[in-house]
Parts: C-alpha cells; structure tokens; sequence
C-alpha cells in the first residue's frame, strides 16, 4: 500500500479529532483514549502487524458501554457522548486497518466528527480544518480507487488530484452561496454555547460591570455606510428604579411592533428619512440577550425573526436574536427620544441618600435650567474622580454610591452613571441609567467597528425640554489597542462569519442582485411560512427527492426509443412484483416470468413487437404504437391489480 | 452509469447531513453538505469526461489454438485533444475472460496490453461484448461502455504432440518412408509458388516468363503425399470426435512441417494436395469450423487410386467410412487418441 495513502488515512483522523478538539466542549477525560491514535498509526504506518480481532472487539465493546454511561451520567448530553465515542473509535480503528474499507471507514468517521464538531463551534479554525479535510479527503479518495483497482504505480496524480480538489472547492462554494436555506428546527437542540454578558435585563446589580469590563470577547462587528461623528453609544436597555443595590427596569408591558410587509419587510418604530439615517449593519456574536444594540434613537430595524417588542423607552427586544450569531441593519437618526408622558418614576431616589442630594445641590446652586444643572454635575462628576476598575468595597451600612462619592473617589462607569441619576433626580431633573457598549475599535483592514465585551458601558439620559439628552460622566479611562497582526485576523474572522456562519438568504439575493447587473431584477418576494414551518419542510424536502428520482429515472429511460423504454419499464416493474429478472435476462425470459406471475396472453404479443422492433428492424407506425402502448398498460394493470 | 456500494454509504451520508443541516440550519453543517453534494458531482461528471473519446480495439498477434495459451492485444486509444483519461480497465466477454488495466491513456494517444487467453473448444468465435469501465476519480460511480467488436476469431484445434504416434507407426512397419525428409533431386513440374515454399527453389527464368512466381518440384517429392481422412459422419462421442479433429490437425501440421503435401478429406470438404503454411491454414481453417454431417457427399472414394499415404481416422469401429480402410495406409480410431 503507498505509504500517502497511509499517510492521507492518518492526516484525515486526525483532523477529525482535532475538529472536535479546537471545539472547547469536549470533556478532556473522555477523549483521553484519542492518544491511541499516535501509536497506533505510527505501527501502520511503519508496517507493523495490526492488532488482533479479539482485542479490537473488546476495546469496541468496552467503548460502547462508556458511551452509555457518559451520555446518561458524565457528560449526560448524548451529542457530546457521541463526539467522545468517535474519539475513541478513531483511536481504536488505528490499530485495525487491514483493508480498504477500513481507510474508508475512517473517512466517514471524520466527516461525522466534522460535522458534530460544526454544531460546537463557529471558529475560524474550523474553516481552515473545513478546507484541509476536504482536500486530504478527495486525494486520499483518488488514491483509494486506485488502491482498489490494485495498482500502486506512479500514474502521475499530482495534477489531477490538485485539479479535482480546486474544482471541488468550488463547486464547494457554488452549492453553498445557492443552496437554499431553511431551519426547521424540529428536532435536537443547538449547542453552541453564547456569550455572557450582563447589563441587558430587567435587573441588573450594581458593580457587576467590573466583571466583564477587562473582557476582550467581541460581542459584535458593525459597519456604517456612512460615518457619523462619534463617540458611539449602542444603547441597549434603560433601567429606571434605584433600590440602593441593584437597578431594576419598572417599564409598562412590551408592545409587539409588526413587520411592514406591504412594503419592504422591516420592522419600523417611527417614521424617519432614510437619507438621512445613519445605518448600522450589525454581526453580532452570540451573547446571551435579546436586546438590539444601535445608535439611539433606532428608527426602523430590518433583521430576521418574527417579533420584535419595545418597552417605550426607546429599548428594542427580538427574542430569535437570543444566543445567536445574529445580522441586523439598524436604521438611526441623529436625534434622542422624546420624553414620554411625565412619570415621577425618573425622579425616584432610594433612602439614605441624603449626603449625595446635598452635593447635587451645592454644584446645581448656581444653576437654573435643568440643562446647565445636568452639565455642572457631569463636569463635576468628570473632573473630581477618577477612573479605576478596581473594586473598592463599600463598609457595611454604607451605600456603595455615598462611598464612590465620599471616600474612595474612583470607580467605573456604573458609579459615575448611578451617581449622576441619583444627582440629577435630586435637583429634580428626570434621569434614568442606560445601558450598552460605547466606543470599539475601528479594524481598517474590514473597514467596520468591532466592539467588545471591555466596551460595555452605562450611562445617563435625562429629560430636559420634553427630550432625553445624553450624558457621560464617567472619566476616559485607559483604551486597549490591539496589534494590526489582531486587527488582521479579527477582519478574517468577520468574514468568516459574515460570509460562511451567518450567510442568509438575504445575502443569497444580494448575489443574484449583482449578477443580474446591468438588467435589475424586481424584488425578490421574501418567502414566509406562517404555521408549522417543520412540516412544510418535510414535505417541501421530500417531493424535492421524489423529483430527483423521477427526474433521474426520466434521463436512464430517455436513452431508450419509445418501444425499448416501455420494455425496460416492464422489466423493472416485473422485478419489483417479485419476477427473477437479471440484466441478462432475455424477452423471452422476461415473457415466462411475466406469464408466472399472471399476466395473460398479451404479453406475448408485446414481447413479440418489442422482439420485431429491436432484432428484426421493424419500425412501427402510430397504429403500431398504440397498440404496443395499450398493451404495455394492460400488463401493468394486471401487475398492479 | 452505476452506483458502488461506497457510493451508495456516501449517498446516504449526504442525506443524513442534508437533513441535519435543514433541521439546525447551522451554515457549517450546509457547507459540509455541500461538500458531499460538490464531490457526487464531481464524480459524476469527470467520469464522464473520463470515458469520453475512448476507442477500443482488439485483435489476435498470432494463430490461436484450443486449450494453447494466445495473446490477444487490447488497445484503447484517447481521441480527446487534452484531457488523459485514467484507471480505463476493459473486462472481455465471458468466453474469453480476463481484464486489461491502462491507469493512464495521455491524449491523443493509444496504449494496447496483451492478454494472454486460453480458448478451450476449436471454433469460430465472434469477439463479443467488451466493457469498457472506470469509475474514476473516487469509487463512488461505475460507469461501463458496451463495445461490440463484430469481427472473428478462428478457434484451431489443439495441436497435440504426434511424435509418440508416429514411432508406433514407424514400429509397425507401415510406412519406412515416412519420416524421410530427403527432396530428391529428379525434376517433376515447374508449378506456382505457394507460401511457405523454400525460396531457394524458385525458377527464376520461368518467374520470368510467366511474370509469377514459379518453384521448381522433384519426382520425389510426388511420393511424399500424404492424405489424411476424416471421419466426421454422424460421430457418437463427442470427445473422441474432437479428439479426432484436434489428430487430424496435429498430423497435419507435423508432416506440413516435414515438406509434405497433404490433403485433408471429409464429408463434403476435401482440401486438395498442398504444402507449406498456406496450406496448412486451409487445413486448419476447415477443422476450426468443421461439424457432424450425415451424408458422405465426397469426390473421394474406396474406388480413387490412392495418393500418397493414406491415414483414415475413424469416429468408431461400425463406422460407414470403414470402406476406406482397403485403401488406406494407416488407420487409426477415435477412441484410441
């Protein structure tokens, strides 16, 4: 056996465990048997003699029974079990490949372990382990149907082995970027894990920004068309009520916003000009919230998913975005929401904050609109502290803002923003706290924004004149600037996930939308089914088999005349009634075991016409056509009947 | 086109993970789908490039004698302009058995491979049904091409060793003359030349004259006749009766070989007398195909003057033919061979 296609066998076993590996959620202990595989193709491949039968078995054996126990009781998730239990028959395959089959087997080991490994991970690594599996498979393919043919000689493969792989890349490309798309979801559950985050619920506990603010994690990839002037704040959500420890959202019920499907399919909250919107097309990661993030105030959204809900204040809530790797284009304008009907729930302080009331009011003294008021005290607010992410504990009995602002002086964003609600609402000026992510980091190789879990951020929107204005009193703190190296590998993970993970129909019909240039097409109805999506699925799926059969039965036929084609069709339909034909059965075979099976005497007469027409060169007119149809669909019916 | 048993896994595999990949909607899963989809087609359609242009031809280096190991040259030519074409294996028909293997036909070009075949009866055969089959680049799809190849090969009979025969004959005392192998040197005729003649014996002047080739012949060789008689009427056993075929044939050969002219006789196919090669292709052309007959419709007869030697080969004991055995020099029965 050539020693590449040895070589191959090995490199595609262990891209399949290393697919699995890269996941991060596979549970080390279980794969530990995977080591097996070093040894083991280091025997094959230096020619030692495989392990016995009885051995394989019993390890087999022994597997299957820890696969039992790890789906039930160690990992207790049977997806994860499986992903182990391919591990260790990789492993246990290394020792026992004795024929081509068994490369064969570790073939279609590895596709399997590649494709449990694809619902563990959306890394770019896996892309890279994607393309050099697909490669090492067709060549080690190439080099198993030669081994088959049982010929090792140098027949000069180089060429179209590179060929074929190239090609098959990109027919590869081609299927995916015309593929359609669905998600039936009907059975199993995904398991990709999301991101953590937090500040984005109803309650959120004071402090607990420190626990994510030194995260480098992107949480999401945003490209303007056009730049608007930053800073950038991508509002999240707002929270209204302050206990003393813990900000709490008290808004009325979400109100379900409809999708504008007369029109152009999005989701809109007010009316807006589009050319002067500022629109934000967003890649998100997979965080673990339902908000959608934009420049305030978001004007329309125009993103997947059925329901879209907002709570009034200007946050917007799309439960399909939860957990997913999720696309939106955000539509802005350069304006802050009005203040809706007066509630006195934007002026609530919590007990004991009477030390902080009088500060408030010592730098609002001289002032005399709320505007001027809401700027003394964020100026005072940014000059007079400064920002630190360390924790400072307040002593017990001491409200960890009085202690922010009295004692230790620095803090992060949550400090400054709480701080300056309580300061504004106790110079009666309304206030809420607004969480989000600020700022990012420009990626000029992508030419889009890429914003971390570091860039999370609070901050104040008061109401002045019938409008909420935005503040930040938080103090610049230090920025984390990556390498162009960082910058460069983020671009290519963006278009991994923007091209590959998250390509979408809509991207399917931007293409035919280019393709179709310089004859634009009309727009393309975007197909909805309301109901049970699963079912139409299925049935969607199978009669597009069933045409594929049809369709192929149609072409093996098609070579045939008409007179030919009806003898193959008997012949098959005979040997699916049960008659012993062979492909070197003869018409008067095929005659007897039709006459077996109960067919009358037309048989022979079609048998007869068929014999003329194909041995004797006799070609039939319509009548003879006719007749020789009538027949054909009599012995059917008799076959059928 | 067929699938492979390989071909089929690979087929339900990609089912599995179409399946998959429309239930989770997870783009990873649609691409590995799409890989599967990407390598049927592949397969698909470079086996059919693979085979395109491909032209088979078969023919025969060489007489072919029964259960006599002949080689038959396969040739398979690439008429594409660019393309090679590889792994082209060419099964033969049944009867023939044995495959040729090319795992590489550059374009444009031919490569051939001698097959060595054993045919086991005498006949004439036609070549039959060849496939042509490759299921390149994987092992997923077979694809065949039924070529049928019209023209015929001539089965002879086997050619036995006769040494052993003729030394009983010798010891018999039935022909001292028999092994001689002397020319004689009296003039007889000046005749035609005819292939497998001794070009030493040419008559140039008469070549001449007549614008042909002419040989010259000497009295001696007159003696040198041989007539061999072939019972083929209604022969009873089979095997004797090939048995008979395949003497007659090995008998001819040998005293073809030894300068003789020998003339072959049986019902209703007599080959007059004859020497060298041609003659003994005719001989053999006439024992490939020969077959039971029931009437004995012959010029020759227990009354015509023998010729030369005469060894008769009857099928049996109670043969009609057994008239000929005044006539004839030596006798020898089926079921003794």
């Amino acid at each position: 056996m050539l020693q590449i296609y040895k070589l191959l066998t090995f490199l595609l076993a262990f891209t399949g465990c290393t697919s699995l590996i890269i996941t991060g959620e596979i549970n080390m202990l279980m794969s530990l048997p995977g080591i097996g595989i070093l040894p083991g193709y280091f025997r094959f491949l230096k020619g030692m003699p495989q392990a016995p039968k009885l051995a394989v078995s019993g390890f087999s054996l022994i597997t299957l029974l820890v696969f039992s126990v790890d789906s039930l009781i160690i990992s207790n998730d049977y997806f994860l079990a499986v992903a182990h239990l391919t591990i260790a028959f990789q492993a246990i395959k290394s020792f026992d490949l004795r024929d081509p089959w068994d490369h064969l087997q570790v073939y279609f080991m590895s596709l399997l372990q590649l494709i449990v490994a694809s619902e563990l991970t959306h890394s770019i690594v896996y892309g890279a382990i994607f393309i050099f599996f697909l490669i090492a498979f067709v060549t080690a393919m190439v080099f198993s149907h030669f081994i088959r043919e049982g010929t090792t000689s140098n027949t000069g493969l180089k060429k179209p082995v590179v060929f074929i792989s190239v090609v098959t890349l990109l027919i590869t490309a081609f299927f995916f970027v015309s593929m359609p798309r669905m998600a039936g979801g009907l059975w199993g559950k995904a398991h990709q894990k999301s991101i953590k985050t937090v500040g984005f619920t109803e309650k959120v506990d004071f402090g607990s920004f420190g626990d994510i603010i030194l995260d480098p994690t992107v949480v999401m990839r945003i490209e303007m068309k056009a730049y608007s002037k930053g800073p950038y704040y991508w509002r999240g959500i707002s929270l209204d009520y302050f206990d003393g420890v813990s900000w709490k959202d008290t808004g009325e019920q979400r109100e379900n916003i409809y999708r504008a499907y007369e029109t152009d399919n999005r989701f809109y909250i007010r009316s807006f000009d589009e050319e002067n919107a500022i629109v934000q097309t967003i890649f998100a990661e997979p965080i673990d919230t339902d908000v959608i993030f934009g420049l305030p105030e978001i004007a329309a959204l125009d993103a997947p998913g059925r329901a879209l809900f907002a709570d009034g204040s200007g946050s917007l809530y799309l439960p399909a975005k939860k957990g997913r790797r999720f696309n939106y284009t955000v539509y802005s304008i350069r304006d802050m929401p009005a203040f809706e009907e007066f509630s006195d729930k934007y002026l609530q302080l919590p007990d004991g904050v009477e030390k902080i009331l009088r500060l408030a009011q010592e730098i609002a003294l001289t002032k005399d609109t709320h505007m001027d008021k809401a700027g003394a005290i964020e100026k005072y607010l940014r000059e007079n502290y400064a920002y630190s992410l360390s924790r400072s504990e307040a002593p017990p009995g001491v409200s960890p803002i009085e202690y922010f602002l009295f004692n230790s002086r620095r803090g992060y964003c949550e400090h400054y923003a709480t701080a300056m609600v309580l300061m504004l609402r106790s110079v009666g000026v309304p206030a809420r706290i607004v969480t989000g992510y600020t700022g990012g980091e420009f990626n000029e190789y992508g030419g889009y924004i890429t914003v971390r879990q570091s860039n999370a951020h609070s901050w104040v929107e008061a109401s002045i004149n019938d409008k909420w204005h935005l503040y930040d009193p938080t103090p610049p703190g230090t920025a984390d600037v990556h390498s162009q190296f960082s910058q460069f590998l983020d671009m290519l993970r963006m278009n991994w996930n923007r091209y590959v993970v998250a390509f979408s129909p809509k991207d399917q019909k931007k293409i035919i939308r280019a393709l179709s240039m310089p004859f634009p097409l009309p727009s393309i109805p975007a197909l909805r089914f309301p109901g049970n999506v699963g079912l139409l699925y299925i049935v969607a799926f199978m009669v597009t088999g069933l045409s594929i059969l049809l369709i192929v039965r149609s072409i093996r036929l098609r070579r045939y005349n008409l007179i030919t084609g009806r003898y193959v069709s008997l012949k098959n339909l005979l040997r699916k009634r049960g008659a012993y034909i062979t492909p070197s059965s003869t018409p008067s075979g095929v005659m007897k075991e039709a006459m077996r099976l109960g067919v009358d005497t037309n048989i022979i007469e079609f048998i007869k016409i068929y014999e003329e027409h194909r041995f004797g060169g006799r070609e039939l007119g319509r009548e003879g056509r006719a007749i020789y149809e009538r027949l054909g669909r009599d012995i059917k019916r008799q076959l059928k009947g | 086109m067929r699938v492979s048993r390989e071909g089929k896994r690979f087929f339900l595999a990609a089912l599995l993970t179409g399946i998959a990949a429309f239930n989770t909607g997870n783009n990873l899963i649609y691409l590995i789908f799409c890989m599967m989809l990407a390598i049927i087609a592949i397969s698909i359609i470079i086996l059919r490039i693979n085979m395109r242009g491909l032209q088979l031809r078969v023919f025969q280096s060489g007489p072919v004698f029964a259960k006599t190991p002949a080689n038959l040259e396969v040739s398979v030519s690439n008429e594409k302009s660019r393309i090679p074409s590889y792994s082209i294996k060419v099964l033969m028909p049944e009867k023939i058995s044995g495959k040729a293997y090319f795992p590489k036909i550059p374009p444009g070009s031919d490569v051939s491979e001698s097959i060595s075949v054993i045919f086991r009866r005498r006949g004439v055969y036609g070549y039959g049904e060849f496939l042509i089959e490759s299921s390149f680049p994987f092992i997923f799809f077979l694809k065949r091409i039924l070529c049928s190849i019209r023209s015929q090969v001539v089965v002879y009979p086997e050619i036995k060793e006769t040494e052993k025969i003729v030394q009983e004959i010798v010891k018999d005392g039935s022909s001292p003359d028999l092994l001689w192998a002397g020319r004689g040197d009296e003039f007889s005729l000046i005749r035609e030349f005819r292939h497998g003649d001794d070009r030493r014996r040419i008559h140039w002047k008469a070549s001449a004259k007549t614008s042909t080739l002419m040989v010259t012949e000497y009295a001696a060789e007159e003696a040198r006749k041989l007539t061999v008689v072939l019972d083929n009427l209604m022969p009873r056993d089979h095997t004797a009766f090939e048995d008979s075929i395949s003497f007659a044939a090995s008998v001819s050969d040998r005293f073809l070989n030894e300068d003789y002219y020998v003339r072959l006789v049986t019902c209703r196919k007599v080959i007059p007398f004859g020497s060298g090669k041609d003659q003994l292709y005719k001989i053999l052309d006439v024992l490939a195909a020969i077959s039971a007959q029931n009437s004995w419709e012959c010029p020759f007869s227990a009354e015509t003057a023998p010729e030369g030697f005469v060894i008769l080969i009857l099928n049996s004991g109670d043969s009609p033919l057994n008239r000929f055995i005044p006539a004839s020099d030596m006798v020898i029965y089926a079921a003794d061979l």
